[in-house]
């Protein structure tokens, strides 16, 4: 009998194992990228349907049917807040408003919530959009980064909340897309806190920020940065890699184009 | 003695058991050129569209290789299920290879196609890789296209969508100017041409697991190689060891192992090997008597100046001490 015509057993299992990481080897190519998309809501009623309609103009007709959903400790101060805001007019200037008592008492319940439930976090971040909806701080021609910052500050404090873990939420998943995006934007406003000046530390708190909520500081980014790379790669990839916010702005101003820090004007 | 029992007796693996963790080592480098990883730590695909190209140019050098005249060229033909299974993992191999280098997909795909199938079919300074006969310009092709394959992947990591990307002077640097004017970009491509999740791609682990997998396959074609050459001279080897003992020390030495494929004495069954022994050791052996007949019959003086390549060569035949030959009348061993 020759030489290799004698296959004992290690030999066809060993030739079985070579066929099989063949096979393998074509399998491994038909593996399907994962889909990014919301969260489903596993079966239950969400608390808030269309959760975006919060943070999009006429929001604040719904903001009250939130009321009955915040804890019963946080009830008063969120409605009496809604309410302020809703009395808002003449686009005041951001920074003036949130000196005075009611601005204080603003920031005072918007972290309050934002320390809540997910329903709360969600009425939180419905009551910082509207506010940069009602404000003014955009810094104009000879303008700071004050106002811009302050706004940047609150939806910074929401997102180090609540960004990665809203990212497995039905109802916070799409809010929190948009919360990253009104940050971008207003970051980038900050920046260029007029025609002759820019402001070159907001750029660089918003870099950062940016990048530690993508997750881009090693190469496994975070769920929010996986979402926001799927949904505004451009903007994300200019922000974390070179500083420039200017996606952001843009994105901002075709989904939210009231949003621009003139009460929409 | 045994092929099987010196290799055991000598601690040895077996060249068949060589041959065999090759082809795995080939098997699992396409496993790992086959995978990538996204940025959120899952695995995908890498996609057919490189594999099928791959096998296009891995296809070529194995056509040439069919009508190439030297029959050490040749492919073999597979005798055993080890040697037919052997085949297939080395045009796998080269698939894999070949793929692995290639952007995945797109029209840059068919452009490094056309240019591999232009540089396999032009003759030049040829070596071997793992059996197949490929010059070294095109090994220094499949480097650049594994360069630019890496490159373009990291680009596409970076949300960079063009190869190359470069401010232009003056007009960057002016905000009213629009974005797209400001920036010119060479070699625009899509997530999608290029297999690029939508989340992005893991780049270290990515190129970590391509270059483990290319070092598999291009390591494995050639242990594969070696042991397919090993596997054949043992083939021979116990050919000529059923001849008895004595016979088979002396076909062996003048048929040298080193020699054998050469020869032609690799890819035949049994059958061809016994005539193909028996027809280079009748060649070898009337080659033999020529030389001593030639030998005998008288070698010129040498003069005390001549050159020192004449006085090598001169010396080296003195040194020479034939055996009797027998009557030249025989004639039975003096046709080829």
């Amino acid at each position: 009998m020759g030489l290799h015509s004698r296959m004992n057993r290690p030999s066809v299992i060993g030739m079985t194992m070579v066929v099989l990481a063949l096979l393998a080897a074509g399998w491994v190519r038909t593996i399907e990228p994962t889909i990014i998309s919301a969260p489903e809501s596993e079966g239950e009623a969400l608390p808030i349907l269309e959760p975006m309609q919060l943070l999009r103009v006429g929001g604040e007709e719904r903001l009250a049917e939130l009321d009955i959903l915040v804890d019963l400790n946080r009830r008063v101060a969120f409605a009496d807040t809604r309410l302020d805001l809703l009395d808002l007019d003449g686009c005041p200037p951001l920074g003036d408003w949130i000196r005075g008592p009611r601005g204080l008492a603003f920031e005072q319940t918007v972290a309050a919530l934002s320390r809540g439930s997910r329903t709360e976090a969600l009425a939180a971040l419905a009551l910082v959009f509207q506010l940069a909806r009602t404000t003014e701080w955009a810094p104009g021609v000879f303008g700071g980064a004050q106002a811009p910052e302050r706004l940047g500050g609150l939806l910074s404090v929401w997102l180090d909340r609540w960004g990665e873990d809203a990212m497995d939420d039905a109802q916070l998943y799409e809010p929190t897309l948009a919360a990253v995006l009104l940050y971008g934007h207003v970051m980038n406003v900050a920046f260029k806190s007029g025609m002759f000046e820019t402001s070159v530390v907001s750029r660089e708190r918003a870099q950062a920020n940016l990048t530690r909520y993508a997750g881009e500081q090693g190469e496994r980014r975070s769920a929010l940065g996986i979402a926001l790379n799927t949904r505004f790669p451009g903007a994300l990839a200019s922000a974390v890699t070179d500083g420039d916010l200017s996606g952001f702005t843009r994105e901002t101003e075709l989904i939210f184009p009231e949003l621009n820090g003139e009460c929409g004007q | 003695m045994n092929v099987h029992v010196e290799r055991e007796e000598a601690g040895e693996r077996s060249s068949a058991d060589q041959l065999l963790v090759a082809c795995a080592m080939i098997g699992v480098g396409g496993i790992l050129l086959g995978l990538q990883r996204q940025a959120d730590g899952n695995f995908c695909g890498t996609g057919f569209a490189s594999l099928g190209m791959g096998a296009v140019i891995a296809l070529l050098p194995m056509l040439f290789a069919l009508v190439s005249g030297s029959s050490a060229a040749k492919p073999m033909l597979p005798h055993t299920r080890l040697a037919a299974l052997s085949s297939l993992v080395g045009f796998a191999g080269l698939t894999f290879v070949a793929s692995g280098v290639l952007v995945p997909g797109g029209p840059w795909m068919f452009i490094e196609a056309l240019i591999l199938l232009l540089v396999l079919s032009r003759r030049g300074r040829e070596g071997e890789i793992a059996g197949v006969r490929i010059s070294h310009g095109t090994v220094i092709w499949l480097a650049l296209f594994l360069f630019a394959r890496l490159w373009v992947t990291y680009q596409g990591v970076q949300n960079e969508w063009a190869a190359v990307s470069f401010d232009v002077p003056l007009l960057s640097s002016l905000p009213w100017v629009p974005a797209s004017m400001q920036v010119v970009s060479l070699g625009d491509f899509t997530a999608a041409e290029f297999g690029i999740p939508a989340q992005g791609l893991h780049f270290s682990h990515t190129v970590a697991l391509w270059a483990v997998g290319l070092a598999f396959c291009v390591g494995g074609l050639w242990w594969r190689h070696r042991a397919g050459v090993e596997c054949e001279n043992d083939r021979v080897h116990e050919t000529i060891h059923r001849l008895p003992p004595a016979y088979a020390s002396l076909v062996e030495l003048i048929l040298p192992e080193d020699e054998w494929r050469e020869l032609g004495l690799h890819g035949l069954n049994e059958r061809q090997r016994r005539k193909r022994l028996a027809q280079l050791t009748q060649e070898r052996v009337v080659r033999q008597v020529e030389f001593n007949r030639a030998f005998l019959a008288g070698r010129p003086a040498i003069d005390e100046g001549s050159p020192a390549f004449v006085n090598d060569i001169h010396q080296v035949i003195e040194s020479y001490s034939p055996p009797a030959l027998p009557a030249p009348s025989t004639s039975d061993v003096s046709k080829p």
